[in-house]
């Protein structure tokens, strides 16, 4: 090493000792360090709680998923569907002689849905 | 209750209060030198506080990543704190450089030689990556071994002393 290099590198070592930053404070206040002392391992409780409910998430989530496919599946009206009862209108033949009668079958359900079967008069089985 | 369960819970009281107990001992043995290296790192006392009380609460939930040794355990936390100063360089590097022209600012009364020497060196140390200042750090201003610190930092020798030439380079630079 040459004597130069030596001197810059003792100056800034000096450098650095004189404006050490810890200089003037060199140590935690006593509050603090009773604090930290006192912090530290109720963190790992703490630490240990919710690293524990968090394994229950996986679980939880199954147990919703579950829940929703049940809840879509399963039909929860109480009694049975009313069974669609028709009503059964046929119409009458139309007012013109010549004209091919064509017939109606209305279905009307509970709900109100109406279903009309309109029977092709050209059709004959 | 069970008598196995009885048992178990015992066990689980007595690993707590070890690891309590352990935790204390932990702190009480080695919260200065972090501190001192912690307020080297950073530029204040409460950031040195924060790394202080980060690198414990490392500890404290990693516990099996412990060593058991002194020495194991000293090295373990210097090096957690050196990375969390590292992280938050690195996080709030942006924020730190409007930071450190508003705290940097001397003393109405005018500056004492002391508080400018302080300034100083806050402010070449602040140049250095992390890893780098605290290698000049612990040598330089704390006297340890290239050896001690290559052994407590998971380097090689030949790393420290490289990362010596070149921070000294910078210093000298920045320092005059």
């Amino acid at each position: 090493m040459s004597l130069q290099k030596r001197i810059t590198d003792d100056r800034v070592r000096e450098a650095l000792r004189q404006g050490d930053p810890a200089r003037y404070d060199r140590e935690l206040t006593p509050t603090e360090r009773e604090y930290l002392r006192a912090t530290i391992p109720s963190s790992r409780i703490v630490d240990s709680i919710v690293r524990r409910s968090w394994a229950w998430l996986p679980l939880g989530a199954c147990a919703l998923v579950v829940l929703l496919v049940l809840a879509a599946t399963h039909d929860f009206r109480i009694g049975d569907e009313p069974a669609l009862t028709p009503v059964v209108t046929v119409s009458l033949p139309t007012a013109l002689p010549d004209a091919p009668v064509s017939r109606q079958v209305h279905l009307t359900t509970k709900n109100g849905t109406r279903i009309i079967w309109i029977l092709n008069p050209a059709v004959s089985f | 209750m069970g008598a196995p369960a009885v048992i178990e819970i015992a066990l689980a009281q007595a690993w707590t209060f070890d690891v309590d107990d352990r935790l204390a001992r932990l702190f009480d043995a080695h919260h200065r030198r972090l501190f001192l290296l912690a307020r080297r790192l950073s530029g204040s006392h409460d950031e040195a506080r924060d790394l202080v009380q980060e690198a414990f609460l490392r500890a404290a939930r990693g516990g099996a990543a412990l060593p058991e040794d002194a020495a194991g355990e000293l090295a373990w936390l210097m090096r957690t704190l050196i990375n969390l100063c590292h992280d938050r360089r690195r996080r709030e590097s942006v924020r730190d450089r409007h930071r450190t022209s508003r705290e940097h600012n001397a003393p109405a009364d005018g500056p004492e030689p002391g508080y400018v020497a302080r300034i100083a060196v806050e402010r070449a140390l602040s140049t250095l990556d992390a890893r780098r200042r605290a290698i000049v750090v612990l040598h330089e201003i704390e006297g340890e071994p290239v050896a001690w610190i290559a052994r407590s930092l998971g380097v090689t020798p030949v790393t420290v002393r490289w990362h010596l030439m070149r921070a000294r380079r910078e210093l000298a630079r920045v320092l005059g």
